[in-house]
């Protein structure tokens, strides 16, 4: 392999070398693992290059010094590993004082044997030129010391990624794969050729497989920062290129044109120069610089998701549905599935407590209901926008995010208040997240705000409705539960009433016979009386007459209002009932010298009704007639058709009602009050009787009134559709 | 000319009371001695069936509504006992109820008599014209 190669892939190796150690470092000055991460990559590079010159020296007499240099960086070199595999990821040192001082001192002490004289006594020159140092007894401590301090670093590597979780253990995974494929490449491209085939044209590879390990670990630190390591190889590839094209034109330019042409020496100075300066130039070349960065994102980005795409996707599912779990569910499907995401919750958050947890993936979502998370978050989530889990100190928090599988939690918050927390676990393909992902899922969480809100409050209101539903059904059935044992109670009050009128009418009306007993008793032999006892028999036996009406008709308002009076309607001759009363009434109107007159009119159909109760009505209207008639006056009684009933009018000519009474005339207990009637005597019940009765039978009455002039009372009752008509001409 | 008339024929007539009610049997009594029947009254149903049994009565007027055994049962014993079936008895009621009236007369009852209806001349006329009969 010639020199030209050999340098390149030195400078590849070393430049980068350095390049990732400044930028591990930059991003976490105070961290522990970004110190030493670079610091190592800056010895190893030193030391590539004091090997190279060392092998290939300008001047052999400096080869010694070089040899030595390079030994001599080999020491710290290897505890920076030790120390990286021990303190890796965390952000401080995690050795104890005794410790440090122990292998600090240790490797003090090789740095200055590995630059003696004991460690390389000189250097013998082989046959081809090729200058070997010759290593002398000072070279065991650095043997000891490079191989406890390997082994340690090894041993601790694997046994802390055996014992670390979730990304810490990618980590681990990372660190460990570098180291192994670095292992690998060397036996497989040096060890194996060297010493089996005797070929030694790929040991001048060896610088870049530094990188490999270096970039791994590099990449393993900065996962939490956020850089993607195929971002880092997409770039070095870039770079690589761009570094390939440039050693061509070189080429073509200096060995071509320069040699050929213009006839010019080119040695290995110039070369150098030149090619450096290419370098420098294309490296400079932005448009290429850009053209090669978009194709190698092409290659190694294919997979990615469009951010736009997927944030349009998830504003269309927050406009899609109110309901919490549907917008849950969607989303953390379609954020899983793009960016690769084993598990995924919503923490829902109300009132900075966490009342519920909507999961995908992860096996026990309950976990968010534990204290810990409400620790989590009454300390830590008002404070910030995202927490990745890389990137928190040690600390309770980190503990709370190893402990549960989080990679990232980012609270979606309305104004100042949360309303949820996201939580994300590791991605499914080990890789870290993106600052793509974070940019993503912050400004989805910041969208997220009002849609998880509002599903919340839908989620309540619903639940609320269902609430309110349920005790309106309730309250319901109470009041009508109340509303029936209220009418219970209404209908057993009217029952006693009922039974009390009834009870005290019948109880009543045994007195009241035998005081008309014993008044007939005593009347039979009042012709020895004298004349005043007489009139107070008289007096005493019209008053028990009037008593004993009363309650008849007491008893049969209570009848009727109880629903127990019996009316039993069949077909009728409504005149033959009437002459019947007439008849019978005849003597009282004798006795003040009235005259009734009955008259009928044409054909009378019979009517449906309960002719002892129309007997009832009749008498009732017609000693009305009677009573609040003018002595020696004149009652009209017509009988006739109206249309398809019958009706039955009686007029007479007495005092009349006054207009201001005569809507009450129907009423309960009223009597008519005018002049010439303040003798008569009645109960105010008989027309109120006589309505009912009517109204029962499904007649009508009516009157009409002159005061002064008389009175006409009217009842008709419709014809008995089967009945038989009779004919009945007029009489007296 | 009717009162004598009446009084005449009813000479050896037994007129059995059966009434709880004091006032009314008082009154009774009164009315139907001052026309020349021997009244024999009796407060409740019990003893009212025993004086059947012993006196053995032309007629017994007899109140529905009693304390203890009530009218219509005493008039069932009366009208079982084959000693006392012939007796005429009139039923004497406040309550205007139609079942217990059929009633009545399916057991036997020769009248069925409402007393806030009638006029005490009136009952007393009833129970005349049966007696004759």
């Amino acid at each position: 392999m010639s020199l030209a190669t050999s340098l390149i892939i030195l400078s590849v190796a070393a430049i980068t070398n350095i390049v990732l150690a400044v930028f591990v470092y930059k991003n976490n000055p105070q961290g522990a693992t970004n110190r030493i991460f670079g610091v190592l990559g800056i010895l190893v590079s030193l030391w590539l290059i004091s090997l190279h010159i060392a092998q290939h020296p300008a001047f052999l007499s400096s080869t010694l010094f070089w040899t030595r240099l390079s030994i001599f960086i080999a020491a710290p070199m290897s505890m920076a590993f030790f120390l990286l595999a021990h303190t890796i990821p965390h952000t401080r040192f995690r050795l104890r004082r005794s410790q440090t001082f122990t292998m600090f001192m240790s490797t003090a002490i090789v740095m200055i044997m590995n630059i003696s004289p004991y460690a390389f006594t000189g250097i013998a020159v082989e046959e081809g030129g090729l200058p070997r140092p010759i290593a002398g007894p000072g070279m065991l401590p650095f043997a000891i010391l490079s191989t406890f301090f390997s082994m340690a670093a090894v041993y601790l590597l694997f046994k802390r990624s055996s014992k670390s979780r979730g990304a810490e253990r990618a980590q681990f995974a990372f660190v460990t794969t570098g180291i192994l494929l670095m292992l690998g490449l060397i036996i497989l491209t040096i060890f194996v050729p060297v010493v089996f085939f005797n070929n030694a044209s790929l040991v001048s590879l060896a610088p870049l497989y530094t990188l490999v390990f270096l970039g791994m670990t590099a990449y393993a630190i900065l996962r939490h920062k956020l850089l993607d390591i195929r971002l880092l190889l997409a770039r070095s590839l870039s770079f690589l290129l761009l570094l390939g094209i440039g050693a061509s034109a070189y080429g073509l330019v200096f060995f071509v044109g320069a040699q050929r042409l213009l006839g010019i020496k080119v040695d290995t100075f110039i070369f150098v120069s030149a090619w450096a300066l290419t370098t420098i130039a294309i490296l400079t070349f932005q448009p290429m610089q850009a053209r090669l960065r978009t194709l190698t994102n092409r290659i190694f980005f294919k997979e990615e998701y469009d951010s736009e795409k997927l944030l349009d996707a998830l504003t269309r599912i927050m406009a899609e549905s109110i309901d919490l779990d549907y917008l849950a569910a969607h989303i953390l499907e379609r954020v899983t599935t793009e960016m690769k995401i084993s598990q995924a919750a919503f923490l829902i958050v109300k009132n900075h407590k966490i009342v519920d947890v909507k999961s995908r993936g992860y096996r026990d979502a309950r976990f968010a209901l534990s204290e810990e998370l409400e620790n989590l978050f009454h300390q830590y989530v008002a404070q910030d926008h995202h927490f990745i889990f890389d990137d928190l100190p040690e600390g309770v928090l980190k503990n709370i995010f190893r402990t549960f599988t989080i990679s990232v939690a980012i609270p979606i918050r309305v104004e100042k208040d949360e309303v949820a927390i996201l939580v994300l676990g590791v991605k499914s393909s080990g890789e870290i997240y993106s600052d793509k992902d974070i940019h993503v899922l912050d400004i989805f969480a910041s969208q997220a705000g009002i849609a998880m809100q509002n599903a919340q409050s839908y989620a309540e209101i619903k639940k609320l409705s269902k609430e309110l539903e349920t005790r309106v059904e309730e309250r319901t059935y109470q009041l009508k539960d109340a509303q029936e044992r209220e009418l219970a109670k209404a209908r057993e009050v009217s029952r006693l009433k009922d039974e009390f009128v009834f009870i005290a009418a019948h109880e009543l009306r045994t007195p009241v016979a035998a005081i008309r007993g014993f008044l007939e008793l005593v009347a039979e032999s009042s012709t020895h009386f004298p004349k005043d006892v007489r009139e107070n028999l008289q007096a005493i036996s019209l008053a028990s007459g009037h008593l004993n009406q009363l309650i008849d008709d007491l008893l049969q308002i209570a009848r009727s209002e109880a629903g127990t009076i019996k009316i039993s309607v069949e077909s009728a001759n409504l005149l033959l009932i009437v002459t019947g009363v007439v008849e019978e009434l005849t003597p009282l109107a004798d006795e003040r010298g009235i005259t009734i007159a009955v008259d009928a009119h044409g054909a009378l159909p019979n009517v449906l009704v309960d002719a002892q109760k129309v007997r009832e009505i009749a008498a009732n209207l017609i000693s009305n007639a009677i009573k609040y008639n003018r002595d020696e006056g004149r009652i009209d009684v017509n009988i006739f058709r109206q249309g398809e009933a019958v009706v039955c009018e009686i007029r007479d000519a007495g005092y009349g009602i006054p207009k201001d009474q005569q809507e009450k005339i129907f009423k309960k207990f009223f009597r008519a009050h005018t002049e010439g009637t303040e003798r008569v005597l009645g109960t105010g019940l008989g027309l109120f009787i006589s309505r009912m009765l009517v109204e029962k039978m499904g007649g009508s009455i009516a009157f009409s009134s002159k005061e002064g002039f008389g009175t006409t009372f009217s009842f008709s009752f419709p014809f008995a559709k089967t009945g038989a008509q009779h004919n009945a001409s007029a009489s007296a | 000319m009717e009162k004598t008339s009446l009084s005449a024929s009813a000479k050896k007539n037994i007129l059995l009371l059966i009434e709880d009610n004091p006032l009314l049997t008082g009154m009774y009594k009164t009315a139907f001695e001052k026309k020349g029947i021997e009244v024999l009254v009796a407060h409740d149903g019990e003893s009212g069936l025993s004086m059947v049994k012993e006196r053995k009565p032309n007629l017994v007027l007899l109140d529905m509504l009693m304390p203890g055994i009530d009218g219509l049962t005493v008039l069932e014993q009366i009208k079982k006992d084959p000693r006392t079936a012939h007796t005429v008895v009139i039923m004497l009621t406040v309550v205007q109820d139609e079942e217990k009236q059929n009633r009545a007369r399916e057991l036997g009852a020769t009248d069925y008599l409402m007393k806030p209806d009638l006029e005490l001349h009136e009952i007393v006329e009833r129970v005349f014209r049966h007696l004759a009969a």
